[in-house]
C-alpha cells in the first residue's frame, strides 16, 4: 500500500447531522467547536478537530488525525497518530505524534 | 430531489424549532462528541452539541441545544435551552425550555425544565419539576380590566 504522504482532508463542519428516532447518524469527526471550552483528559479513536479552547491531555488510540484549528487554544499533551497543527494557533504544551504537519 | 432537500435545510435554519420532531436534518454549526471520544473533566460551550462518547464531570451549556445520542454516555449535570436524550444519562438535567427523552433513552435524575416530551419505551428515574414557564410561551397580552380602562382614559 502506497504510503499516505498528504495531509488528511480538512473535515468540514457543514456536513449533514441528522437526528431522528435512531439518534444522531453521521459521519462526522469529533469536533470541539469554537465556544467550547474543556479541562480534563481525553481519549479518541477518531479523527478529532479542535476549534475551541483545551486544556489537559489529548490521546489519540488509534492512527487517527488530531487537527488543532488557528482558533485553538492547546494548553498540556497532544498524543496521536497524526497531529495537524494550522498556521496560528496557540499552543502550550507537548505534542507526541509519529506525524506532525503543519498547515496554513 | 436534491433541491428540495436544500428547501428544507433552510426552512429548518429559518424556523429552528426548540426540539427536533421526526428525523431531522441539522445543518449548522455543532460540536460533536463521537462516539470514541471519552472525556473527564469540566465542559461548558455556547453553541449546540451533540453527545455520542463519553462525558463524566460537569457540562455547562449556555442557551443552546444538547443532544445525547444513542451511544452516548454521560455522568454530569446538564444545563441547556433544549435537552434531547437517545441515550444514557446519570445527572440531573435543567432544560431552560425542553427536556426530551426518546424511547431509547435511559435517565436516571432529577429534570427540571418548562416542557417535557417521554416517548413510550423511556426509562427514566427521578423526579420532574415543571415550575418554571417556557423561554417562548406567549406573554399575556390584555390587562385587567381596570387598567385597560385607565390607559383608555388617559389615551382620551
Amino acid at each position: 500500500m502506497a504510503p499516505h504522504d498528504s495531509v488528511p482532508d480538512e473535515p468540514s463542519r457543514d456536513t449533514e447531522v441528522r437526528v431522528g428516532e435512531e439518534g444522531v447518524q453521521r459521519s462526522l469527526p469529533s469536533i470541539i467547536g469554537i465556544t467550547v471550552v474543556m479541562k480534563g483528559e481525553l481519549t479518541v479513536g477518531e479523527d478529532l478537530v479542535i476549534e475551541g479552547t483545551f486544556d489537559g491531555t489529548i490521546t489519540g488510540t488509534g492512527p487517527d488525525t488530531v487537527t488543532v484549528r488557528r482558533t485553538a487554544h492547546l494548553s498540556g499533551e497532544v498524543s496521536a497518530g497524526t497531529v495537524r497543527v494550522e498556521d496560528g494557533t496557540n499552543l502550550e504544551g507537548t505534542v507526541i505524534s509519529g506525524r506532525i504537519k503543519l498547515a496554513e | 430531489m436534491f433541491n428540495k432537500k436544500k428547501d428544507e435545510y433552510s426552512e429548518y435554519e429559518k424556523s429552528e424549532p426548540a426540539v427536533s420532531t421526526n428525523p431531522d436534518v441539522r445543518r449548522r454549526k455543532t460540536s460533536v462528541i463521537g462516539p470514541t471520544l471519552k472525556f473527564k473533566g469540566e465542559l461548558s460551550a455556547n453553541e449546540d452539541l451533540i453527545i455520542e462518547g463519553e462525558i463524566e464531570g460537569t457540562i455547562a451549556h449556555q442557551d443552546k441545544n444538547l443532544t445525547v445520542g444513542k451511544e452516548g454516555r454521560v455522568k454530569a449535570d446538564i444545563n441547556a435551552r433544549t435537552v434531547e436524550v437517545y441515550g444514557k444519562v446519570e445527572g440531573d438535567i435543567h432544560g431552560e425550555d425542553i427536556v426530551k427523552l426518546a424511547k431509547s433513552a435511559d435517565v436516571k435524575g432529577n429534570i427540571r425544565c418548562a416542557r417535557i416530551v417521554m416517548e413510550d419505551g423511556a426509562r427514566f428515574s427521578g423526579s420532574i419539576d415543571m415550575g418554571q414557564k417556557a423561554k417562548s410561551a406567549p406573554k399575556p397580552t390584555s390587562l385587567p380590566v381596570g387598567e385597560s380602562a385607565k390607559q383608555v382614559e388617559s389615551a382620551g
